[in-house]
């Protein structure tokens, strides 16, 4: 079976009794995200309010559980939720060296056209987009996919970046040089003078919205990887204002333009780091001209902020459940010898650790100098890279691994090289410091970190059948070995990148 | 949050409460974006039509101040600055003289009392300067385009220096 689509993925959440249907007339102003952060902080079921104007909200959707972050995010490729880390990881590579090509459906078969609304009867405020925390500069739809084509190639990049409302006819949208799509608008269209055409996915069906949080390499096609996520392919349609193509199951599609040389204000907003941030600054402009939608839509929203300390949200979820195999499988396919790369538990992108059986100096600079300068790596500030044996999503593992091999004195290496960019969103950083208004991202200070937390001396033997055997035996004793099963469950060999995923 | 709209302080012009200005507003129920043509003061009985206003200040924004507004005029528009035809009138200016002329008995006398009055050193200083105090409030989205531009200008001259002085 393969999940078509946000609402059907909401309905296996409803038969694995993981769904709230709120009937109770519940209003998009602090509201619906009141509720949703009460849910993320009690691992609740997922709310889906069935009473806001004009559409339903669904809050973080895609948020996990506490212990296997990517439980639901499982289920939204008719995965089961019980997987292991270990197994949940492989499984997605596997999937993903296997992309499949999307395929095209008329309008007439597109679900996401049964309403379509162009020209001067385009209004985004008819639509419930959240006022998510007290002190936001405005209303916002962030868990969405952004759709971007490249003018000089056949290239469209599907990515994410937050949209704050500002009218029926006009959002401010956040782009951060640095990043794929920012980077065409900044460095391509804007400089030529030109509008970037965009389309933005509202409740895409889950295997896209995965894809569009993932690091797929430039020029690669986006819909072949969300065809492999999925297991069968995505189905495009042609939007009504421009030639882009967007999944036809979505919930909702906004058409539009963004501006050259054009700027509103954006922020503040309380972002993933976890506290409100601002003060606004000037983004650039997208101009609505067309809105499709399904009747009834569902519009999906995440409570950024939320996601840290111990509760989760879709971001914090889909960083460890979609990020983190994906970033894996790249790093693998770019001939390091890489066990795992994920986020670290509670810090949604800050922080990531990589485990590796190679653990030599310049191996390791050589390895972080890849991620840091190759894929732009806005958002990570430093990695801690461990052993191969220390599971990076067990935090006391990793915390351990610091403590005990982390050398403060030549183990703590930091990159300080501007070419390098830094997400503005930060704490630490005064105004001016992130400054850069021309294309949103710092350039003043973009230091970033990483901490060679592995052994100096090779760990003793301990083969894998006796570690297996060992656990079955504390199993049959009645002992709870549910943690470890939950992060490495069985662990068979693993075999060379093969596939799609290529540089 | 109290009030019926909101501001950012960093959306006030200087001297805000002198007169008529362009501002830009959220409502506060329906968190829609616009901008406005309007009167504010901190006290609203210098106001015909006064109106709550909340200003947030603060480098993330979260310190409110109770002002008062009094809209004129709802959704005004700066008409579109035209970056092509602004660049070349710069390339213009940057090579011809930067000499303006215009007649005027009445703006001269006005801008010498200005100068024996000692407001402004000379009839010179004070109409560059009305000339651009009026112009930032009545077409900032002009201006900032010029501003911007002569930046970028200004950096890449500065990189190109840099650039040969290095070769």
């Amino acid at each position: 079976m393969t999940i078509d689509s946000l609402r059907e993925y909401l309905t296996v959440l409803e038969a694995h009794d993981d769904l709230s249907r709120i009937d109770e007339s519940v209003s998009w102003n602090l509201e619906a995200s009141a509720i949703t952060m009460l849910a993320n902080e009690r691992d609740a079921r997922i709310p889906l309010f069935e009473r806001t104007e004009a559409a339903r909200l669904v809050g973080d959707p895609y948020r996990g559980s506490g212990s296997r972050p990517w439980n639901r995010i499982a289920l939204g490729l008719d995965l089961p939720r019980d997987l292991s880390r270990y197994e949940f990881y492989e499984a997605v590579i596997d999937r993903l060296q296997n992309p499949i090509p999307p395929t095209s459906v008329d309008a007439a078969d597109a679900p996401v056209k049964e309403r379509t609304v162009t020209g001067a009867d385009v209004d985004l405020l008819r639509f419930p987009w959240p006022y998510i925390h007290a002190g936001d500069g405005g209303r916002y739809s962030n868990l969405h996919t952004l759709v971007a084509p490249d003018p000089d190639s056949e290239w469209v990049d599907w990515s994410y970046h937050r949209a704050m409302v500002h009218d029926g006819e006009t959002a401010s949208v956040l782009l951060l040089a640095g990043e794929q799509t920012p980077n065409l608008y900044y460095y391509k269209y804007e400089r030529r003078g030109e509008p970037m055409p965009v389309a933005i996915v509202v409740g895409a069906e889950p295997a896209v919205e995965y894809t569009s949080v993932m690091w797929i390499p430039t020029d690669r096609s986006e819909a072949e990887f969300a065809g492999g996520l999925k297991g069968e392919p995505v189905e495009l349609v042609e939007c009504e204002t421009t030639d882009l193509r967007v999944p036809a199951n979505a919930e909702l599609v906004i058409e539009g333009e963004i501006l050259p040389d054009a700027r509103r204000d954006e922020g503040p907003f309380g972002d993933y780091f976890g506290y409100m941030h601002g003060p606004r600054r000037s983004m650039p402009v997208l101009e609505v001209s067309a809105i499709t939608h399904r009747e009834n839509p569902i519009i999906p929203f995440c409570v950024e902020g939320s996601g840290v300390g111990y509760a989760e949200n879709s971001t914090s979820s889909m960083e460890a459940g979609c990020v983190g195999p994906d970033a894996t499988l790249g790093l693998r396919t770019a001939g390091f010898d890489v066990e795992c790369c994920v986020p670290w538990t509670s810090t949604p992108r800050t922080v990531y650790v990589i485990a590796t059986d190679r653990s030599e100096p310049g191996y390791l600079h050589e390895l972080a100098n890849f991620i840091f300068t190759t894929w732009g790596m806005l958002h990570v500030d430093f990695f801690v890279f461990v052993d191969a044996d220390v599971e990076p999503t067990d935090s006391r593992a990793v915390v351990e691994a610091l403590a005990l091999h982390a050398d403060p004195d030549a183990d703590f290496h930091q990159f300080g090289v501007e070419t390098m960019p830094k997400v503005p969103l930060n704490i630490y950083q005064t105004p001016s410091e992130k400054g850069d208004i021309q294309t949103g991202t710092s350039k003043a200070k973009t230091a970033k970190t990483y901490i060679d937390a592995t052994r100096s001396e090779p760990a003793p033997d301990r083969p894998p059948e006796l570690e297996r055997r060992a656990r079955e035996t504390l199993r049959a004793a009645g002992v709870d070995v549910n943690v470890e099963d939950a992060l490495l469950g069985d662990r068979p060999p693993r075999d060379e990148p093969t596939g799609g995923w290529r540089r | 949050m109290p009030g019926t709209y909101v501001t950012s302080e960093t959306n006030l012009p200087p001297d805000p409460e002198d007169g008529e200005i362009r501002l830009q507003v959220t409502d506060q129920h329906t968190k829609e974006i616009f901008d406005t043509r309007a009167r504010v003061s901190r006290d609203p009985d210098s106001l015909e039509d006064p109106e709550p206003l909340t200003v947030l200040k603060g480098p993330h924004e979260n310190v409110e101040e109770r002002w008062y507004i009094d809209v004129i005029e709802t959704d005004v528009e700066e008409p579109d600055v035209d970056v092509e035809l602004l660049e070349s009138i710069m390339d213009e200016t940057a090579a011809r003289n930067n000499v303006i002329n215009t007649r005027s008995r009445e703006v001269k006398a006005i801008l010498l009392y200005l100068e024996r009055t000692g407001e402004f050193e000379s009839v010179s200083e004070a109409s560059r300067q009305l000339m651009l105090d009026h112009l930032a409030e009545e077409y900032p989205e002009l201006l900032e385009a010029y501003i911007d531009r002569k930046v970028e200008r200004d950096r890449d001259g500065l990189r190109s220096a840099l650039t040969d002085a290095g070769e």
